[in-house]
């Protein structure tokens, strides 16, 4: 909590995502082992996905109109969510707002590395908690598409594949990871610029 | 039926295997590539920037060489035009008065007369010494030749002077600069090194003119190029440069001084510009 206040707007975002997603696995276990249907709590996962990540991009890129198209979007896509979750996947996994993310998650974050390359900083960029954010997230969108075209084919095959779980598992478990780092080099950094003061 | 189902499988692992080994490969491929043009794009910004700061440091030094030679050469016009005449007068008028007294006291007013006269004769060669357009018509040898002749008479310091090769014009701002950094490496030996002896050598080669300037002081350790006390040395150095030339310093404690100059003195007679003679741009 000391660092949370050295690190800048994206990262405390970021802070406050990572003990989201914390709190999140806990009430989808709970609604999961009561209710025996956790959608309605992935859905709600989906939205709040989107507007955390949205609004760390918002932060983290320069261009006005990229950041005004980000505000936009959040309104649209959040609707569009909403009516996801309310009348065309109503019992079922949320798979429409999930690719729609990682479509968009995939955008901002080569947007991002167009941006880093044009501007870049003089820090090594292993210690650039920026890189391994939108490394983070490059992976996790890109992936996901692999995942689902795994899971349908298998599905359509009839072929019950259980390594598929051990495979999502394994993508989010790199991902909270990868975003891990993001935070201590992020910290890092400002230790070192404050030092430099 | 059970065969089938677990060959269906095998084959289901062995495509999502070789799928996401794929996927993995070009996506850390992708991120590495990043990682390389990044990495080149900051090596290419950290020069950009350095030839950015080394041209705002000439831009800096030529700016101050304007000022210091506007300056010499309103304090040269100064002394010509006012010290040496107000003296000159007073001379004369000592001689005038000198006429008029006893003769031991006409001897004291002779001397003081003599004193005058020398005097004046100093300050025209400082006049000289400082004026650009003194050094421009003279030429870089000859001017060498006074600044010399001066110190030695002074007596501080035995200087010697050789030249080699046939004397050509390099333009006139190039030889300026030479003459400016002749003039610190004098004066610094005056100065610090507790020197009996200093050389300056002139070579005028085919496309190269090389200026040496030796002396035999206490010398000083090369770190002290870098440090804050040798901005005299490295003004040497960024002045060569400034004229497209090399300056290389070479000490050693009790070793004395060794200054170089080299400058390619057909580049120079290409790229001399126009006869101003505060204009280093």
């Amino acid at each position: 909590m000391v660092s949370y206040k050295k690190l800048t707007m994206p990262f405390k975002l970021l802070s406050v995502y990572l003990s989201y997603v914390f709190l999140d696995n806990v009430v989808n276990q709970y609604v999961n082992a009561v209710y025996k249907n956790n959608v309605w709590v992935l859905h709600a996962e989906t939205i709040a996905n989107y507007v955390f990540f949205s609004f760390i991009y918002y932060n983290l890129l320069k261009n006005k109109y990229i950041k005004k198209s980000i505000l936009v979007s959040v309104i649209l896509v959040t609707i569009f969510f909403i009516i996801n979750a309310s009348f065309l996947q109503p019992s079922e996994f949320p798979s429409n707002s999930m690719l729609i993310n990682e479509i968009l998650f995939t955008i901002f974050s080569l947007l991002l590395f167009k941006q880093m390359l044009l501007y870049p900083l003089q820090v090594n960029i292993l210690k650039q908690g920026v890189f391994w954010f939108n490394t983070a997230i490059l992976f996790f969108s890109t992936t996901m598409f692999l995942n689902f075209a795994l899971i349908n084919y298998y599905f359509q095959q009839n072929i019950y594949m259980p390594v598929l779980n051990y495979f999502w598992h394994f993508i989010d478990i790199t991902f909270n990871l990868l975003l891990g780092i993001a935070i201590l080099t992020e910290k890092k950094v400002i230790s070192t610029i404050d030092a430099e003061r | 039926m059970l065969n089938d189902n677990t060959a269906m499988q095998n084959n289901g692992i062995q495509t999502a295997v070789f799928l996401t080994g794929a996927f993995f490969a070009f996506l850390a491929g992708s991120v590495i590539y990043f990682v390389v043009l990044y990495r080149n794009r900051q090596l290419k910004n950290k020069k950009e920037q350095e030839e950015l700061e080394a041209a705002f440091r000439q831009e800096l030094l030529k700016t101050q060489l304007e000022i210091q030679e506007q300056t010499f050469e309103h304090v040269s016009k100064e002394i010509h035009d006012n010290i040496t005449q107000v003296l000159s007068f007073v001379k004369l008028s000592l001689g005038t008065i000198g006429n008029t007294l006893e003769p031991d006291k006409k001897a004291k007013v002779n001397e003081s007369r003599e004193l005058i006269a020398q005097s004046i004769n100093d300050l025209r060669d400082l006049s000289k010494s400082l004026s650009f357009e003194h050094i421009a018509s003279l030429g870089l040898a000859k001017t060498i030749v006074t600044e010399v002749e001066k110190i030695n008479k002074s007596g501080l310091l035995k200087v010697s002077f050789l030249t080699e090769g046939q004397s050509y014009p390099i333009g006139e701002q190039q030889e300026l600069v030479l003459f400016r950094i002749l003039q610190e490496a004098l004066n610094n030996s005056l100065k610090h090194s507790r020197a009996k002896h200093f050389k300056i050598s002139l070579q005028y080669h085919h496309d190269l003119l090389n200026l040496s300037l030796e002396d035999d002081g206490v010398g000083f350790v090369p770190e002290l190029l870098n440090s804050k006390s040798g901005s005299g040395l490295r003004n040497m150095e960024n002045r060569a440069i400034l004229i497209g030339g090399k300056a290389t310093i070479e000490s050693a404690p009790g070793e004395g001084c060794k200054i170089r100059i080299t400058l390619n003195s057909l580049k120079q007679l290409n790229t001399d510009g126009g006869p101003h003679p505060n204009s280093f741009s």
